[in-house]
């Protein structure tokens, strides 16, 4: 038995000090939440963290610093047409966090919410303005949105990556940090060799997985810019969308549920919200029911807020003939910045400007 | 109990421990017994759901007792029957799914149960072997936690010889050995087949379900390519699983069959089931094909019925080899493929030297260019024929095969066959002269070198599991 335990321990031993050197790697190499001073979700890929979720998980110290912040919440449409950079511009009263998400839906949109709320708690007495990023596309049943492997529950990917590595539990909706939260950047610190190690492995992968498996768009801006939607196109992203609902005909109500849940989560004490309601080409409104219940339902929602000055509702009409977008959803580079500047102007005018109405309310 | 778990490996820790801290035959039986119970207890939901495995153990050690020392061909052959029928009723076959038992009940294990008792019935029969096992001892044989799920088959006689030896104190070079074999197994297992698992995900996804519009080429080009990542995700899998059990066996000192022999490297479908799941196909030759090629050659004598008696009997056992792999009708193909396998080797095998003469047919098996299409062959229709273990229905099966058609299936024999002989002609020789300069170095720093490589691989599973986001399950325990 001895000599059993006598070999095991020099193998464990080894194992540890192996681990402590990659740990020791990845404490160089990786961004530092604590040393952040803004969390935008659309550097992840560039980061040792490669995806919005593990980013987000790990970036989360970087929502705790005191002073007024404009976080936005949405999908990859969010993340395109509400850039901090364009929106920073007009807004400067405020640090832009953009906590945007591809392909979530309003059950990931709340989980972000809350990683926003919990984070914001540590510098106290908060005046945040929350942008929520809002199109139809989000309020697909969790069911059928996140499915498949692993999903029995139907975790999002949020979900995924705190039950990834067994730093986080689950505490009421959401996770906390296992340890406590005076523990939680060093427990983070000590999982982190996992996040370079699957950095490793995509870089080594990339090209491969791209041409086997994953077709990202990956058109330049000015192709972006060119580009015109063909039926086909349009066709198969009707498809696409309707899979991805788990619908032909209809939303998840409890997803619109959720979403005045996560509304008046975040609108309060002296915190503002501002629910935009993104532009998409307007052949959807043809190709499928959901835009229109999807607009009505939104409507409803905001007439049940309206008297609620902590809650403003943006419209951007004007911006869904089909040639401003690239594809099904996403706005061509240059509607984008105008989104983004027009979206600007409503934030600033809840951050920053005591001015209550801008042309844009509804 | 998931392999890749640290339940698994507190388990073995615990036991291993157990085991080696006493010196006491008795003392070590009983560690084998508890752990095997507490191990078989992990696959149950609750005491009724292990109700028709006991009973089902019970039954067979009662046929075993009620045997006398030379029992009659009618006793053997009922008892024979009885563990099969029942063994089909608790599996639920296709055919007998309408009278079910009322309630949810663990099948895992069954198979290697039915074989080890089986085995026990026909060899105390012939007197192969010296008295019936006590109750321990069979309970051990037939449960022990190391080849519960899915082998390696033990014969009784290699079993006893373990169990009952006197225990020895195990050696440094013993537990390094035995690790490094873990090691590999647990590389195989939670590295290598997780890989070939992804590919097989991301490409499979891409031709089944809704993508029906595809162009026939690319269906076919899919299919391949995912069908051949299926076999070395099964390959890997299972082969890296016997690896770990194995290794686990070195360090309990008691020695366990191998159960691979590089399989691949056969050059012909017949010699690839002597190198695949060995064990299992050891057992199918002594207690079905032999028994068969007897049988039939007692009643028909004359030596020009030896070819289609030899090919009765591959056909026989080679589809019940293939129908014992699972409970659907899906099954039943996969049996049927396995046995046209077995029978058109062995025709080629009859019909080759006379066409040719055998100094002919000798120097045709010695070219290079017909042993690697020989290999090619057999690894494309083993990975063909593994299609139904991954598509469970019948009529996905054959939906499938209807979208490919006869020519997609012979594009993609052909592909498979060309590409493994083009990538094994490459890759044997480098893998060798790769062993050869390693094995020097590993000869010299044996010690360092295993603990090395063990730390190495627990961190890469650990990595590669937390990547994946899974943890490797072992895919054979379902047949």
């Amino acid at each position: 038995m001895i000599v059993v335990i006598r070999v095991l321990s020099r193998v464990i031993l080894l194992t540890a000090a192996l681990y402590a050197g990659v740990v020791g790697i990845a404490a160089f190499l990786a961004p530092r939440g604590s040393e952040a001073r803004a969390v935008d979700t659309r550097t992840a890929p560039s980061t040792v963290y490669a995806t919005a979720t593990k980013y987000l998980m790990f970036m989360q110290p970087a929502l705790r610093e005191k002073g007024r912040r404009v976080i936005i919440l949405g999908a990859s449409n969010a993340d395109l047409e509400l850039r901090p950079d364009v929106i920073g511009r007009t807004v400067r009263c405020a640090t832009i966090d953009n906590l945007s998400i591809g392909n979530e839906n309003i059950t990931e949109l709340y989980q972000t919410a809350q990683i926003a709320v919990k984070n914001r708690q540590f510098s106290g007495d908060t005046s945040d303005v929350y942008v929520l990023g809002l199109w139809f596309g989000l309020f697909g049943d969790s069911k059928a949105r996140w499915n498949g492997p692993g999903r029995q529950n139907n975790e999002s990917d949020l979900d995924i990556e705190f039950q990834r590595y067994g730093n986080y539990r689950k505490a009421g909706d959401f996770y906390e940090s296992r340890f406590g939260p005076e523990y939680e950047s060093v427990v983070n610190g000590l999982v982190s060799p996992f996040a370079l190690i699957e950095k490793v492995f995509r870089e080594a992968t990339y090209r491969a997985r791209n041409f086997f498996f994953i077709r990202p768009d990956s058109r330049t801006d000015a192709e972006r810019e060119a580009a015109v939607v063909s039926e086909a196109e349009r066709a198969a992203a009707v498809a696409y969308w309707q899979q991805q609902l788990g619908s032909r005909e209809h939303l998840a109500p409890a997803q619109f549920e959720l979403l005045a849940k996560t509304i008046k989560m975040l609108s309060r004490g002296r915190n503002k919200v501002i629910v935009v309601d993104l532009p998409v080409p307007n052949w959807w409104d043809a190709a499928v029911p959901m835009n229109r219940e999807y607009k009505d339902r939104l409507a409803a929602l905001e007439t049940a807020l309206a008297g609620d000055d902590a809650v403003r509702f943006v419209g951007l009409s004007q911006y869904q003939k089909p040639e401003n977008f690239s594809d099904e959803v996403h706005a061509k580079p240059s509607v984008a910045t105008m989104i983004g500047q027009d979206v600007a102007k409503a934030i600033n005018a809840s951050a920053c400007e005591s001015t209550q109405q801008t042309s844009l309310t509804r | 109990m998931n392999f890749v778990s640290l339940h698994f490996i507190a388990f073995t820790l615990v036991t291993v421990l157990a085991y080696q801290a006493t010196r006491s035959v008795t003392a070590r039986q009983w560690v084998l017994l508890i752990a095997s119970a507490y191990f078989i207890s992990t696959y149950m939901l609750d005491i009724k759901s292990a109700l028709p495995l006991v009973a089902f153990l019970g039954l067979g050690y009662v046929l075993i007792v009620g045997m006398s020392a030379t029992p009659s061909r009618v006793y053997v052959a009922a008892a024979v029957c009885l563990m099969i029928g029942s063994f089909l009723y608790l599996k639920q076959f296709f055919f007998l799914t309408a009278v079910g038992l009322p309630f949810i009940y663990a099948t895992v294990g069954l198979s290697y149960v039915l074989f080890r008792i089986i085995s026990l019935i026909v060899d105390l029969s012939n007197q192969d072997i010296d008295g019936k096992p006590s109750p321990a001892a069979y309970l051990a044989y037939t449960c022990g936690f190391t080849t519960f799920l899915s082998g390696p088959v033990q014969t009784w006689t290699s079993f006893k010889s373990e169990y009952e030896k006197p225990p020895a104190p195990i050696t440094e070079g013993e537990v390094l050995r035995a690790l490094s074999r873990i090691a590999t197994g647990y590389f195989k297992l939670a590295i290598v087949a997780a890989a070939f698992d992804y590919l097989f995900q991301n490409f499979s996804v891409q031709f089944g379900g809704s993508a029906h519009g595809l162009p026939w080429f690319k269906t076919v080009s899919l299919y391949t390519v995912s069908a051949a990542a299926y076999t070395g995700y099964l390959y890997y899998n299972f082969s890296g699983y016997m690896d770990i059990v194995i290794g686990i066996g070195g360090l309990l000192q008691f020695k366990l069959p191998e159960n691979f022999n590089r399989p691949f490297s056969a050059k012909s479908f017949l010699e690839f089931w002597q190198r695949w799941h060995m064990t299992m196909s050891q057992w199918f030759k002594t207690y079905l094909f032999t028994p068969i090629m007897l049988t039939t050659m007692q009643r028909l004598p004359d030596p020009k019925h030896s070819a289609a008696i030899g090919l009765f009997a591959f056909f026989i056992t080679f589809l019940v080899m293939g129908i014992w792999h699972g409970s659907t009708a899906v099954f039943v193909v996969y049996g049927v493929l396995m046995a046209f396998g077995a029978c058109a080797n062995k025709l080629w095998q009859i019909a080759m030297p006379r066409a040719l003469g055998k100094p002919g047919y000798k120097s045709l098996q010695k070219r290079p260019v017909y042993i690697q299409l020989c290999k090619g062959l057999t690894f494309a229709f083993f990975t063909l024929a593994l299609t139904c273990l991954w598509t469970p229905e019948i009529g996905q099966l054959f939906g499938l095969a209807g979208r490919l058609g006869l020519s997609g299936l012979l594009v993609s024999l052909g592909a498979l066959t060309l590409c493994f002989a083009a990538v094994d002609t490459v890759l044997a020789p480098v893998a060798a002269m790769e062993f050869n300069a390693l094995s020097g170095l590993e000869t010299r720093y044996r010690d360092a070198w295993t603990v090395s490589r063990c730390a190495g691989v627990i961190l890469a599973v650990v990595f590669v599991s937390a990547i994946l986001n899974k943890a490797p399950e072992f895919v054979y325990k379902a047949f």
